[in-house]
């Protein structure tokens, strides 16, 4: 289900006055689970069913570890529910990648194997991260095991951040599982304008951009290398715009109940170095991988390369997870290789710069394009187009032009990346008002306004949806 | 507590921030201004474990446990 979406729309009414007119709690966290439940059984009942299964699953696992005082059996615990949800994630996700790749070294042999007919279930790399986050949790004492299956169960389903997260930990959700629901005109305020924002970013910038991105990636080689740089600058407005804007929807649902989520994004384009823009884009994935992946391998670091290493590790596999194709594991191992050599070449020189030197502003812009590069194989349909692409940004003899008629994208990248940079230096926020201030429903309705008349006919899907 | 201070401010200026001869006061943030960032945190606790014999687990690498030299040394001295 869509947060866009007139479905959307007839549940979270219904649920939002459920919850407010009755005040008891049991029935109140039954009416998060089932709408969790509706919110996704309407992609697909069938693996609604799947996701309970394995949540049953999982919280008796953690709550066997939780209650196991022998060491050994708690770290069997932990490894039997790690190894469960990378199987689920594993068969889901990778089956077809694994066989595929397999395929090209062993088919000069006379050798194949058969892939399976999979369908990825919807948001099954956020569940499997937030299950196996809450079990190495759970052994690691840094969470309270939750008091019931139905506080695991609304934890791991909550339906703002169900299918595209931010991923949650249990600590920052449990205690407000536990405190309630919060329905009042305050909150219903705030989420209301939290969630225009993200409608504004998704609706108006990134479908707008969408259309001359997805034409550039469609025929890169009719076109001046020029426009293939406007376009993957362009992209890298819309997936921010896009996931964002996701993003803030989730928030300002979530906030309408009571919720807080995890910041998600914090202008991730003014970042003066690769370091600092993984400080600032998809927190929540990045504070994962660091938690979970990146201090345990440093603690058994390889006596060559030694972090270096890991960072690489880390890094193809933050790609791996994206998406089954070698596509993103370049578009990780692009970042991967970016870090390295920031920490090799220029050391603590990373540090931020004040946003009233120019020095800053050029390192950002620098960094701006670096990342924009790693964009293309994360948005190019085959390895091919990734290809073609990076031939055409490295200026093959093409005849210059640029295709002006792309307005979207041309003015999408100097606003995504300046009003970012404007705001750091001038400490700009996107205004959320309070409830009683008299602007607060003109800003509201100007800002409905622009999502009604700037929303082209064809919407796009979320990028993300696809993780 | 002053001799674990120097140590480990010697320690991260010099390998850290690859500036020895930069003096980290003892109450300097030092997660929580960027200076020290996630890559350095294992660093600075690997040395911690080498040196003082105090393990500081994964979970520990943040400002809340410790955001200054001074509070680093503290837990330190509780742990040994």
């Amino acid at each position: 289900m869509n947060f866009v979406s007139i479905e959307f729309a007839v549940l979270f009414t219904i649920t939002v006055g459920l919850l407010f007119l009755v005040k008891n709690p049991l029935f109140n966290k039954i009416t998060l689970l089932v709408a969790s439940c509706l919110f996704y059984a309407w992609w697909d009942w069938r693996f609604l069913f799947l996701f309970l299964g394995f949540t049953v699953l999982n919280y008796y696992m953690a709550k066997s570890m939780s209650a196991a005082t022998d060491t050994r059996k708690r770290q069997g615990w932990l490894w039997s529910s790690v190894a469960l949800n990378l199987v689920f994630l594993g068969f889901f996700k990778y089956f077809n990648f694994f066989v595929d790749s397999l395929n090209a070294l062993i088919t000069p042999l006379g050798w194949q194997l058969g892939t399976l007919n999979i369908i990825l279930p919807l948001g099954i790399s956020f569940y499997t991260f937030v299950t196996i986050g809450y079990a190495v949790d759970i052994y690691r004492d840094t969470s309270r095991p939750a008091k019931s299956l139905l506080d695991y169960a609304i934890f791991i389903l909550f339906f703002p951040r169900l299918v595209a997260g931010p991923i949650m930990r249990a600590r920052e959700f449990l205690p407000q599982l536990e405190r309630g629901v919060e329905i009042n005109f305050s909150n219903l305020t705030e989420g209301v304008q939290i969630f225009l924002r993200g409608l504004l970013k998704k609706m108006v910038i990134a479908d707008n951009v969408s259309i001359m991105v997805n034409q550039i990636y469609q025929s890169p080689s009719v076109l001046s290398s020029s426009t293939v740089w406007l376009g993957i600058f362009a992209y890298s407005a819309q997936i921010l715009c896009d996931f964002s804007g996701y993003t803030d929807m989730a928030h300002g649902v979530a906030k309408i109940l009571g919720f807080k989520l995890p910041r998600n994004f914090d202008l991730p384009y003014t970042s003066q170095s690769v370091t600092e823009f993984w400080k600032r884009w998809h927190i929540s994935l990045s504070s994962w991988f660091r938690d979970y992946v990146f201090f345990p391998l440093e603690r058994k670091r390889f006596k060559w390369g030694g972090q270096s290493v890991n960072v690489l590790i880390v890094f193809a596999l933050t790609g791996l997870w994206h998406g089954a194709s070698w596509n993103f594991v370049l578009w990780g191992g692009l970042h991967g290789i970016y870090l390295v050599l920031e920490r090799l070449l220029l050391g603590k020189r990373t540090a931020e710069g004040p946003w009233t030197s120019p020095l800053t502003w050029f390192r950002a812009l620098f960094v701006f394009v670096l990342v924009s590069i790693t964009w293309v194989p994360f948005r190019s349909p085959n390895w091919d187009t990734t290809l073609l692409i990076f031939q055409k940004l490295v200026f093959l003899p093409t005849p210059y032009s640029f295709d002006w008629y792309y307005v979207w994208g041309t003015l999408s990248v100097p606003l995504i990346i300046f009003g970012g940079m404007l705001a750091r230096r001038f400490k700009w926020e996107w205004p959320i008002l309070a409830p009683n201030d008299p602007r607060a429903p003109a800003f509201v309705l100007f800002q409905a306004l622009i999502v009604f008349f700037f929303t082209p006919l064809n919407t796009s899907p979320f990028i993300y949806f696809q993780f | 507590m002053e001799e674990i201070i120097t140590q480990l401010s010697n320690f991260i200026a010099a390998k850290i921030l690859k500036q020895p001869h930069r003096v980290i006061s003892a109450t300097e943030p030092l997660i929580s201004s960027g200076l020290i960032d996630s890559f350095s945190l294992m660093d600075v606790s690997l040395f911690v474990e080498d040196t003082f014999g105090v393990r500081i687990e994964d979970t520990e690498l943040n400002a809340d446990t410790f955001d200054s030299l001074e509070a680093l040394a503290k837990l330190i001295m509780a742990r040994q």
